[in-house]
């Protein structure tokens, strides 16, 4: 198992674990011991405790794509989330070159990436330590990939390669993974081209103008926001067009064209 | 916001807030079945349901027997205030059936989790910039928040 080449000679490195509990938490715990800034992909082959949003499971049997690339101050902490979308412009990219004859790979906002409308891999970004402190802070971008096999229990429909006709490994997707995220990296450039990376995620994403559906789930219950997808801001905050009225939405659950 | 209210005993209000005075405790939280009650003496204080909520002062409950703490100050201006880095959604446990990781009244040691703040699925720790205790607390769990915006105090 081992890095693509343009993520090598970029400085990246990969330690491989046949199981640990989740590669993020991993990945988080090695920013507290760790002195090396280079990025550092931590993969597992399986996870026990494989981590989703809110707390939930991520189903991590062996034979799907487990990692986390940990990033020392990548960017100012309070544009973090911008990382999500580098993620995504970099997994469709890869996903483009593992399975060239799929068609419908699409990038939902904030950070999941659908084939055919359904999960096929999942992004989940982890911060540690802050810049309160005046000390440096880690992200663990945390990437769930179904290659082989997709839960069925899921509250929303998932997939996997195998089920498209579109088989392949692990080592082959690291490969190629982590050569997409240092060629985006690159262009993110600690922050300071955003832009570019706005634009790619916007060309692999929905059509503006498509009918959406935001969950929004707040401390008193949740509440649904109907509108029309306006793309991203210069944040990655998703724009809703609701007639005449533009609404920023900085977390949710979205549903497109319901 | 929808939902149609869950009715609640509101004398298991003044029961706690009772307690709360008896006690001289700052904050207790009782469950059962769907329904969460907390009562607290703090800035914000309230009551909350879950599903959806209920807010009333806790000085509707009982007047006499735990008045709110009012600061002096605005939350933000506090200069033990732990302010957000960011806007998202607040997180006061690390998971949703967890317990907040912290009350008022705790002691925190420099470096402790505080609260999550997400923005984009992007969870970022808030930790704790100083050792102290944990004085206020103004964010609710899944409350969103702005930045720059006082999340707690710790004197």
């Amino acid at each position: 198992m081992e890095l693509g080449k343009t993520a090598f000679s970029s400085g990246h490195e990969l330690i491989v674990h046949d199981s640990i509990d989740s590669t993020n938490t991993e990945a988080i715990r090695l920013s507290c011991t760790r002195d090396n800034p280079d990025p550092l992909w931590v993969l597992a082959l399986r996870q026990t405790s494989g981590k989703g949003r809110q707390g939930r499971l991520w189903s991590s049997p062996p034979g799907n794509f487990y990692a986390s690339l940990l990033l020392k101050n990548p960017c100012k902490i309070q544009h973090a989330s911008q990382l999500g979308f580098v993620a995504g412009v970099a997994l469709n990219t890869a996903l483009k070159k593992i399975a060239p004859s799929l068609r419908t790979i699409i990038l939902k906002w904030p950070n999941d990436v659908l084939l055919n409308g359904a999960k096929l891999a999942g992004i989940l970004l982890e911060s540690s330590g802050s810049q309160i402190l005046d000390k440096s802070f880690s992200v663990a971008i945390g990437v769930g990939i179904n290659l082989a096999f997709h839960p069925d229990d899921t509250p929303y429909p998932a997939t996997s390669l195998a089920s498209h006709g579109a088989p392949t490994s692990v080592s082959e997707c690291v490969r190629h993974i982590s050569d997409a995220f240092a060629q985006k990296l690159k262009i993110y450039d600690n922050g300071k081209n955003f832009q570019d990376i706005r634009s790619e995620w916007l060309e692999a994403s929905y059509k503006i103008g498509t009918p959406i559906k935001i969950r929004m789930k707040s401390i008193c219950d949740s509440e649904n926001m109907i509108g029309n997808f306006g793309g991203i801001n210069e944040t990655g905050s998703l724009i809703l067009n609701q007639g005449k009225k533009e609404q920023l939405i900085h977390s949710g659950d979205v549903y497109f064209a319901c | 916001m929808s939902g149609t209210k869950t009715p609640f005993d509101t004398e298991i209000v003044r029961e706690l807030a009772k307690l709360l005075a008896e006690t001289d405790l700052t904050e207790i939280e009782v469950e059962k079945a769907d329904l969460r009650i907390r009562v607290a003496r703090q800035v914000q204080a309230h009551v909350s349901v879950a599903a959806p909520s209920t807010v009333i002062p806790l000085s509707q409950a009982n007047p006499q027997a735990a008045a709110p703490i009012v600061p002096q100050a605005k939350p933000v201006d506090n200069p033990n205030a732990v302010k957000s880095p960011m806007v998202g959604t607040a997180y006061r446990r690390a998971t949703p059936d967890g317990k907040p990781l912290v009350e008022v009244g705790a002691s925190v040691k420099e470096g402790d989790k505080l609260m999550l703040i997400e923005a984009m699925k992007t969870f970022n720790d808030i930790i704790a910039p100083r050792a102290g205790t944990v004085t206020h607390i103004f964010i609710d769990d899944k409350q969103p928040v702005e930045y720059g915006e006082a999340l707690l105090i710790i004197e």
